[in-house]
């Protein structure tokens, strides 16, 4: 099934693409250093920050991905928006800002560098390296297929012209480019996506009405979390809470460099710290367009006037991903579908470039000025970053065609995330709350958490894991696939805090005077002389956190 | 960066001030098509073009100000 655009809806595509590469070309002329091009300047505020940190975030994938999946899990899906992203997001801002950004450092892994050593950061470096370019190409894949089975669109047309156009706007305007059409892109998403809910809602009776419709196990947020079997996910609250709450949540909101990058961009540690504070109360708000979509999406498919394409990845299953794209089918006229799509393809686009910036900075000074020119000036790391962003969308667009031939291998690249990020959270919080914790422990710690990870993954992924193991692993009679994940998250987490806190004991720590800055209590805290209390960070922390309570609570 | 360059906010407003106009000539001069489910009383292309034209004018002359602001300082 094709969506039909009209001239309008290519205008305004066309204008999307003019506006993010002369916003690039603009932009050009105040990127001299290494600074402007791989930090954007340090000079920004806390919104422009912000909601670059959430629109880092803010893949259309995830879109398609959570309305798609609330036809499946009902209210569920809203757990990945509150418990599963708030509460990080404040501790990111509120304990773990201020040794990030106190240490001036360009990336995650040069903070690793600081605090433990030189393999502790190669490891995270390459391990964030290969994730992300990964990552980079099946999005890019992904994204062609959407448009391809949707809107018609040629695959090998799609990939080029969106990859080369990130290309161009990166290498003109670095991070701030990317920061740039990020912000164009959050704007984009609401104005394009958020009207489709509301008349959804609105064509279903309002929220009562929907919320009324739907099966016991779909309706509520908690209440069906304490048995597995009486919700659609599989999960209990547990494997919520410690599985995605604060595992998974925590080891990516905090320690994964494509969000965090953007908090380092901001001009002074108050706006840094104010960053993912920001951002919470917009992540808080997405539902409205995930799990409303996919609400009403539910009810029209329950009576039968909604009906999803063929999932072109496994042929005759219903299409998930396509959900929100059938209801713009169904509720925009020509201009709006335009406006719809240009959201769709800037969220994939922003999220690419999102991945690019990080990858650029990350090879630059983690692996290209450590292992192979020590010296580099800083005009040729510039020049560095400029050919490494280039050599990075060539490398995703190679990703995109080999998961193209070979689908199969999506679903290993898609677990990569949970063996990088979530034992590095546990590093992290080790590293950045105690002194004690060593350099030797750190690294072997990681490495067996990554290692942990990979193996359950395999584990099961080759059958060499049964049933018995899985339900021990997931403290379950019949556990889920997503639980599975959930507590494989935990256990990497588990396995790297334990080793790390066990080779610490019998290995030297750093002495003090190493650590200022880089660990609680040698670090000084931040003071605010002068502001308003409506100025200072940790209010808006305790608002935020309120409303995720009042949420909870009410949707409970 | 040494100079001052114009705010994202700027940028935001235009692009959000055009997609407006867009959309109100569109719902002014193009029909529905048959098979849009029509939810509203008004165009839903009027509706949201008036919609995102102010924010557009609202972002536009925010990023104009924020630069003759930071011009000053």
């Amino acid at each position: 099934m094709h969506i039909s655009l009209g001239l309008s809806d290519y205008l305004i595509i066309a204008i999307y693409f003019g506006a993010i590469l002369g916003i690039g070309y603009y932009l050009k002329g105040f990127t001299k250093t290494g600074d402007d091009f791989f930090l954007a300047g340090r000079r920004n505020s806390s919104w422009v920050a912000g909601l670059a940190f959430l629109s880092a975030n803010l893949g259309a994938l995830e879109i398609l991905g959570w309305t798609g999946a609330t036809m499946k899990y009902g209210m569920f899906v809203g757990h990945f928006y509150w418990i599963g992203a708030i509460p990080a997001m404040l501790f990111l801002g509120i304990f773990m800002m201020p040794f990030y950004y106190s240490s001036k450092i360009h990336s995650v892994p040069g903070y690793l560098r600081l605090r433990f050593d030189e393999r502790t950061r190669l490891l995270n470096a390459f391990s964030f390296g290969i994730m992300t370019l990964l990552m980079s190409g099946i999005n890019l894949y992904l994204m062609a297929l959407v448009f391809h089975v949707l809107l018609g669109w040629d695959l090998h047309v799609s990939m080029w012209v969106s990859a080369l156009a990130v290309a161009v706007y990166i290498i003109l305007g670095g991070l701030m480019s990317a920061i740039f059409t990020e912000i164009l892109q959050f704007f984009l998403i609401w104005a394009g996506l958020f009207l489709v809910a509301i008349l959804g809602i609105i064509d279903s009776g309002g929220i009562q009405n929907l919320l009324s419709g739907l099966p016991e196990s779909m309706s509520h947020l908690w209440a069906n979390s304490f048995d597995p079997t009486k919700n659609e996910m599989g999960v209990t609250w547990a494997g919520i809470v410690m599985g995605l709450g604060f595992v998974l949540s925590f080891g990516y909101w905090t320690t994964d460099f494509l969000v965090v990058q953007r908090a380092f961009s901001a001009k002074d540690l108050r706006s840094a710290m104010l960053c993912p504070i920001t951002a919470s109360f917009f992540k808080m708000a997405l539902p409205i367009i995930v799990v409303g979509g996919g609400l009403v999406a539910y009810k029209l498919h329950g009576q039968g006037v909604l009906t999803l394409p063929e999932n072109p990845l496994k042929p005759g299953e219903p299409w998930n991903d396509a959900t929100l794209p059938m209801l713009i089918a169904r509720y925009y006229p020509t201009g709006l579908v335009g406006l719809g799509v240009t959201a769709l393809l800037a969220g994939f686009m922003a999220g690419q470039a999102g991945n690019v910036s990080a990858f650029n900075t990350v090879w630059t000074y983690d692996l290209y000025r450590v292992l192979i020119k020590k010296d580099a000036s800083d005009s040729h790391l510039v020049w560095v970053g400029r050919v490494t962003t280039l050599v990075g969308i060539l490398i995703s667009v190679a990703t995109a065609y080999v998961a193209m031939h070979f689908t199969t291998i999506m679903d290993y690249i898609q677990a990569i995330f949970s063996w990088v990020n979530a034992p590095l959270f546990a590093t992290m919080l080790l590293g950045m709350f105690s002194a004690r914790i060593t350099s030797a422990g750190a690294f072997y710690g990681l490495l067996l958490g990554m290692i942990t990870s990979f193996s359950i993954f395999m584990g099961f992924k080759l059958g060499i894991f049964g049933e018995g193991v899985a339900r021990i692993l997931c403290f379950s009679p019949n556990p889920s696939d997503m639980a599975r994940n959930l507590w494989q998250a935990w256990w990497a987490f588990f396995v790297c805090f334990v080793a790390t806190v066990a080779i610490s004991v019998f290995t030297k720590p750093k002495p003090p005077e190493e650590l200022k800055g880089l660990v609680s209590g040698l670090t000084e805290r931040a003071k605010y002389e002068g502001l308003s209390w409506y100025q200072k960070p940790v209010p808006w922390a305790l608002l935020s956190f309120l409303v995720l309570v009042f949420i909870n609570v009410v949707f409970f | 960066m040494g100079k001052t360059f114009l705010p994202i906010w700027f940028f935001v407003g235009i692009v959000l001030c055009t997609y407006g106009v867009i959309l109100l000539i569109t719902g002014a001069f193009v029909s529905n098509p048959p098979n849009v489910v029509q939810v509203l009383d008004i165009s839903p292309n009027i509706l949201w073009g008036l919609i995102l034209l102010i924010m557009g004018i609202f972002f536009t002359v925010l990023g104009y100000k924020l630069r003759e602001y930071e011009k000053e300082d």
